[in-house]
């Protein structure tokens, strides 16, 4: 009986080689018996070498059998199987047929291998060769701890990119809340991806006469939603640019034409185009000396609520989205003129919150709680109702999965 | 044609396509990470088998607590193969379950019978 020796490393090199983990990683020097090695034999192996699960087999260097520890000395302990086995060849309670594998094998084959072997393969171990020669064995407790270790470098270089991508998403809207903060000083906005980066935007621009300001949710959440923001933001940026920012409805159409030439989603007969995302949005114009507001909506809403009335006035977008195959090129979004007054509070938000799951049992926060909350703090700082609406949001959601991204807006019609 | 059935997951639906019995349903919540790649054989058997029928008595249920906006266009799709199918001489029945509380899904169906006005819609607060 021997020790196997492991190969040497290849001489030091100032070039790093990181080699993809495989079974060698896993590869344990281990003792070893021949098949013409008795009982008596094994016996004695495992009572030298205490921590050893299980005993390979080799003729001509090659693996025969693997002799678990437990199933030998359990064989052996009975009534006279020591007198009658132990001068016996010791392939008498070999397991035959272990999981073998080459020391090269990739661990993810490697795993799957095992698990389908069963049981066996990780509770006895299994043997690795090279060039099918005994290198030594490996144990299932080693194999998850390598895959476990794998699966967590893996998470960890998709987290750390996801979380890259979000400081460029994030970039991208801080222009936007300055702008905002800069014209409004009783406003505030929440914005709260659910997957580090989401599929929600939003949008605002300070320009002669008036403020124009957007939210938005596309389609998808996380790193897809966080594509189609980027694509939407860019189409409104240029649209604006070009048509200004005064005419809400023009500007929901620019940005339905850009997403669908952008993705190419254009209904034809016999090809099916690979895209058929949008989004939901809210744009609306509003001109400081009139206290107008201009809004046009792709399935969004707006609350208003106007000093010394009691009720919360809803208002409708139009009930299609933008982008999407199913859209019209030239669709045209409505644009509804609301009178405002100072004093005179909008709330707008994705359908985030009006969807989320929660409460006693189980349904959509909705809309009537969203009035709820405006109703109850309507004299409160927008900061503060945000606030309050998103605590009431997650004392509702409680143990319940936050189901997509969240985005509201609130401001308050200043005196002038 | 042989029934389809696909088990709920925490992020998609329950699917019971019992072709044999003309009766469907889909239940539970649906914001798969992929809506498109989960609902594309659902609705392809489902319009393979609506071109089967002719003259057929078809109900849909659906109770979904949850869907999310590529969801939504997915319902869309299948409400429009059963539109199709209701203007081809079949009679399409669409029974839309909501908790009796919650506004969302009661908006969506009444939505969804807006838009699809073939279809004879019943709505079920439950």
């Amino acid at each position: 009986m021997t020790t196997m020796q492991m190969s040497p490393l290849p001489p030091m090199s100032f070039r790093a080689v990181v080699q993809q983990p495989s079974a060698l990683d896993l590869c344990v020097e281990t003792p070893w018996v021949t098949a013409d090695d008795l009982n008596e034999r094994v016996l004695e192996v495992f009572s030298k070498h205490r921590d050893l699960t299980s005993l390979p087999v080799t003729e001509d260097d090659r693996p025969i059998g693997l002799i678990s520890r437990s199933i030998f000395l359990s064989q052996m302990s009975k009534a006279y199987h020591k007198e009658l086995y132990g001068r016996k060849s010791c392939i008498a309670f070999m397991d035959k047929d272990p999981l073998v594998v080459d020391a090269g094998m990739d661990i993810e084959s490697l795993t799957f291998k095992a698990v389908e072997f069963g049981e066996k393969a990780l509770a006895d171990g299994f043997i690795i060769t090279r060039e099918g020669k005994l290198a030594g064995v490996g144990h299932g407790l080693q194999l998850m701890r390598i895959v476990a270790d794998i699966q967590a470098a893996r998470n960890r270089q998709v987290t750390h990119s996801i979380e890259y991508a979000s400081v460029i998403q994030r970039s991208m809207l801080r222009t936007s809340s300055e702008a905002l903060q800069n014209v409004l000083p009783d406003s505030d906005l929440v914005w709260e991806p659910r997957d580090i980066v989401g599929g929600d935007f939003y949008h605002f621009a300070s320009q002669k006469g008036g403020w124009f300001g957007a939210v938005a949710d596309c389609t998808g959440h996380g790193v897809p939603g966080a594509f189609m923001t980027l694509i939407a933001s860019s189409s409104l940026g240029q649209a604006i640019e070009q048509l200004g920012a005064d005419n809400p409805s023009q500007l929901l159409g620019q940005v339905n034409r850009g997403i669908k030439q952008m993705l190419g989603q254009i209904n034809d007969q016999d090809a099916t185009p690979g895209s058929d995302d949008g989004m939901d949005a809210a744009f609306f114009w509003f001109n400081t000396a009139e206290r107008t507001l201009l809004f046009a909506g792709a399935k969004s809403i707006l609350f208003v609520l106007h000093p010394g009335e009691e009720g919360v006035e809803m208002i409708d977008g139009d009930r299609k989205g933008v982008g999407y195959v199913d859209s019209d090129m030239d669709f045209n979004w409505t644009n509804r003129l609301v009178q405002l007054r100072a004093g005179s509070l909008v709330f707008v938000t994705t359908d985030g919150l009006i969807d989320q799951i929660g409460g006693p049992k189980a349904i959509a926060f909705g809309k009537r709680r969203i009035r709820e909350v405006l109703l109850a703090n309507r004299h409160q700082p927008s900061c503060t109702i945000n606030q309050i609406m998103l605590d009431t949001f997650g004392e509702w959601q409680g143990q319940q999965q936050r189901r997509d991204d969240l985005t509201f807006f609130c401001f308050r019609v200043q005196e002038s | 044609m042989e029934n389809l059935y696909i088990a709920a997951t925490p992020s998609s639906p329950e699917v019971n396509f019992d072709f044999a019995q003309h009766h469907l349903s889909v239940r539970g919540e649906s914001y798969p990470e992929n809506a498109a790649a989960f609902y594309g054989d659902i609705i392809k058997s489902l319009r393979d088998y609506l071109a089967l029928c002719t003259d057929t008595s078809i109900s849909m249920d659906i109770a979904l607590a949850y869907f999310n906006s590529s969801s939504t266009k997915m319902l869309f799709n299948i409400f429009e193969a059963l539109n199709d199918a209701q203007r081809a001489g079949n009679k399409i029945t669409v029974n839309w379950y909501h908790d009796e509380e919650d506004d969302t899904m009661l908006e969506f169906g009444q939505e969804l019978s807006d838009d699809f006005t073939d279809i004879t819609f019943i709505n079920h607060a439950v």
